[in-house]
């Protein structure tokens, strides 16, 4: 019996077919016509901008068995930490707005190769608490996969990784992340790899800092953007975990860590909610609660006397006299933690 | 989920293959739950608020089409005017109000401490809030008759192409086009495929690169000096016509692949000669709205001078609030109503002056074309500023210092509006929307190859939501 409504039904497919066949050509040709250009869009805006780097490869060579610190964190770290001027082999493993649960998929990634590991260095901040990296770095995630993470690695579900894998596509990637042949680049300006002060494999990740704070760039500033900048109590209960499933992981390797909080500026104390403080205070509650104490260090150098105007570069990070500085506090802490094991 | 975005072009694609071999009744409700999925993707919780509003609509136009009694009826058109007004009033304007009261009061040294919310504004309010309540107020004027399906009155509200930033439908128009059965002929998919095609050139290639021009001078209006300010207003009258009648054209080419048809929303709206002209080539479908519904039943112009001066400035007034809760908008409205009334004023001179030879009368339509773009543009700045005081202070740094800057600027204008310039002109000549459907084969086939690559190597792919959807 044939059913008189048919819930499915061919007719515009059988339409089409039925359509003259230079009309079908016509739409081949249109086709074909957009491949090409796509592809060669794509092919010109990839040469125009030089060749992108295999992602992740150089960093992932710093990671052997000569690493002996890692610096983990968010900017702050990547800002204020220079590997190089410390006395022991060291890298940074930072980008803008770096949470604990993106730290936790790197170290996850780094720790097996580095079997001469002797400290963990991790941001103990706000940041890193109560940040959604995913969301601030909006699908251009070059400064996790500088790290040496895949897509795959992300904490993205299928959907989202299928999509932003169809994005990082050789064909759509240059569309997608590359700079536009358009003037208003200049204006709007251009995206390096890894993002802006990433910092990179020459550096072990630390982007100098010239500039002193301003008025235009104080804690009271930084707070307002940190507010607007995806900084959600909501976030932490993603990130605590993260933080302590990091110290678990440390602590089945026996691996010392130390849970810096580097200096702010007083105006990013004087600005910050006490939400965020009570937050922090809980999260290092935890993570002492959870930790042996012998593998446990916490430096609270948020307000350390010896910091002063000149040594920041905004709210809260350190300029490069801030870095030197920090190395001069920071660097005879090794020596005694390397006694540990 | 943008319509620059990978999300909208695997959901289409999903949603049109279905479609298209479904039959009508099933057409209706794929187009439900893909509508209602593409609203939740903003943030599903407002799925109920959108949902309250089909409801009340759909059974306050039951309830008024049932009944003969005048009062009755009127009660039954006010519930569902309230409830659409008292939801769009609490969402969109009670931050504003209850700020601007308190700042008032301040002035007189009074302060006032109340409860101020930080109400989150549901994407579309506007646009789904004048669509519902167009439905009531035409069944209550008898010349609509209402839907006895609710699942057929919920797909023409939230009709995915056009939930978000419009065109406004008017019931009349596309709840006719839910109740039929469609037929997607090879006419209107040629249609479609061309205006997406516009669309995505008009969003990524000309709004997404005026909007860091814009930016520059707008965000930080102290440091901004010079041509750069004036090269960032004409370019924000891009940025905003690219942004919004680039979401138009491809809400109406996705609905042209379904064989729907919904309303032209602009008509190239900068070869206006005057502002009536204007208004009725930009956001047409919110201007013939705002006639229909507040303009005409205000009185129109049939109460004499004083009092149609009085309605225009009125429905453009609310006309600038509807765009947003802030005084530059209500101040873009103001202006617009007193370009209305002035050129009303100034017509019968305008009469006078008109030449009279051909060349005469070529020039002075470049005249009026090129006089009312710069009242078009002292209104984008009105729009544009973050707040009102930003005004005086971008004109005033226009000339003091002057400066030949905003070259930029310039050079970006010159090197991606030809096409867009191109098309519109040939538009405006022939006086029809579609004349490229009919140039002869190799010059469409070069437009669209260089609409393409246009695209490909300037266009900013999922870098800027679209200017309208916080309206």
């Amino acid at each position: 019996m044939v059913h008189a409504f048919p819930v499915i039904k061919l007719d515009y497919i059988e339409a089409y077919i039925r359509l003259p066949a230079a009309t079908r050509r016509w739409h081949l040709g249109l086709a074909f016509l957009f491949l090409v250009i796509l592809v060669a869009g794509s092919e010109i805006l990839r040469r125009t901008a030089g060749v992108e780097p295999a992602p992740g490869v150089p960093y992932m060579s710093l990671v052997d068995d000569r690493l002996e610190v890692i610096y983990a964190g968010s900017s702050h770290v990547g800002y204020g930490i220079d590997p190089r001027l410390y006395s022991m082999n060291g890298m940074n493993v930072t980008a803008g707005a770096l949470n604990y649960e993106g730290i936790e998929i790197v170290l996850r990634r780094y720790l097996d190769r580095a079997p001469n590991l002797k400290i963990l260095v991790l941001e103990a901040g706000i940041v890193p608490l109560r940040v959604d990296t995913m969301a601030r770095l909006d699908g251009d995630y070059r400064s996790l996969y500088r790290l040496g993470l895949t897509t795959f690695d992300l904490p993205l579900g299928p959907y989202e990784k299928v999509i932003q894998w169809l994005r990082e596509s050789r064909v759509l990637y240059p569309v997608y992340f590359m700079d536009r042949w358009s003037p208003s680049l200049l204006v709007w300006g251009t995206r390096p790899l890894g993002g802006e002060g990433e910092g990179d494999a020459d550096t072990r990740g630390f982007t100098p800092l010239e500039r002193t704070i301003s008025t235009e760039n104080d804690g009271a500033v930084v707070v307002e953007i940190h507010r607007l900048d995806h900084l959600r109590a909501d976030h932490a209960t993603r990130n605590l975990p993260a933080l302590l499933r990091i110290l678990d992981m440390a602590e089945a390797r026996r691996l010392p860590v130390v849970l810096l909080r580097l200096p702010h500026h007083r105006t990013y104390v004087e600005n910050r909610p006490e939400e965020w403080e009570r937050q922090f205070q809980d999260m290092m509650d935890h993570a002492i609660r959870q930790t042996s104490p012998e593998l446990l260090t916490v430096l609270d150098w948020e307000q350390h006397p010896a910091f002063l105007d000149e040594h920041f570069a905004d709210g809260d990070h350190l300029n490069v006299r801030g870095v030197t500085l920090l190395r001069d506090l920071l660097d005879p802490f090794w020596g005694r933690l390397k006694t540990i094991d | 989920m943008l319509f620059n975005s990978i999300d909208f072009v695997l959901f289409f694609a999903l949603v049109y293959g279905l479609y298209l071999v479904l039959n009508h009744r099933a057409q209706n409700w794929v187009l439900l739950v893909a509508s209602n999925f593409f609203y939740g993707c903003w943030d599903w919780r407002f799925l109920f608020l959108l949902w309250f509003t089909m409801t009340v609509d759909f059974f306050c136009g039951r309830a008024i089409h049932r009944t003969e009694d005048p009062r009755a009826r009127k009660r039954l058109l006010l519930l569902s005017l309230v409830s659409n007004l008292g939801i769009l009033f609490f969402f969109k304007y009670f931050g504003f109000f209850s700020a601007s009261l308190q700042e008032l009061f301040r002035s007189f040294g009074v302060e006032l401490s109340w409860v101020t919310l930080n109400i989150v504004l549901p994407v579309g309010i506007s646009f789904y809030t004048f669509q519902s309540m167009s439905y009531t107020i035409d069944i209550y004027r008898r010349q609509l008759q209402p839907t006895t399906r609710f699942d057929d009155f919920v797909v023409f509200v939230t009709f995915f192409p056009q939930l978000v930033a419009g065109p406004i439908e008017r019931a009349s128009h596309l709840l006719p086009q839910v109740l039929r059965p469609r037929v997607v002929t090879y006419s209107l998919v040629r249609e479609g495929a061309w205006l997406i095609l516009l669309g995505y050139f008009k969003k990524v290639v000309i709004a997404d690169n005026m909007a860091p021009l814009v930016a520059a001078v707008f965000d930080h209006p102290e440091q901004a000096h010079g041509l750069s300010v004036a090269a960032a207003i004409v370019a924000f009258a891009f940025q905003i016509y690219g942004d919004f009648s680039g979401y138009t054209d491809i809400a109406r080419g996705t609905s042209k692949l379904m064989g729907f048809d919904i309303m032209l929303n602009f008509r190239m709206p900068y070869f206006a000669l005057n502002p009536q002209d204007f208004w009725k080539r930009w956001h047409i479908s919110l201007s013939t709205w705002l006639r229909d519904y507040l303009y005409i039943p205000l009185g129109g112009n049939r109460g004499g001078p004083v009092a149609t001066y009085r309605n225009l400035s009125l429905t453009m007034l609310l006309g600038g609030l509807w765009h947003g809760a802030a005084w530059h908008f209500v101040a873009w409205g103001a202006f617009h109503g007193l370009l209305l009334i002035a050129h009303r004023l100034a017509l019968p001179v305008l009469e006078l002056v008109r030449p009279a030879s051909a060349a005469g009368q070529r020039a002075w339509w470049l005249l009026r074309m090129a006089v009312f773009f710069v009242f078009t543009c002292f209104g984008w700045l009105l729009f544009r500023v973050d707040r009102l005081s930003d005004v005086p202070l971008l004109l005033g740094n226009m000339f003091q210092p002057f400066a030949w800057n905003g070259k930029m600027a310039l050079l970006t204008m010159a090197c991606l509006l030809p096409p867009l310039l191109l098309v519109d002109i040939v538009q405006e000549k022939s006086g029809d929307m579609m004349v490229v459907k009919r140039w002869p084969a190799p010059f469409r086939l070069a437009l669209y190859g260089v609409l393409f690559a246009y695209i490909v190597m300037t266009g900013w792919v999922e870098r800027i939501e679209f200017i309208y959807f916080q309206f």
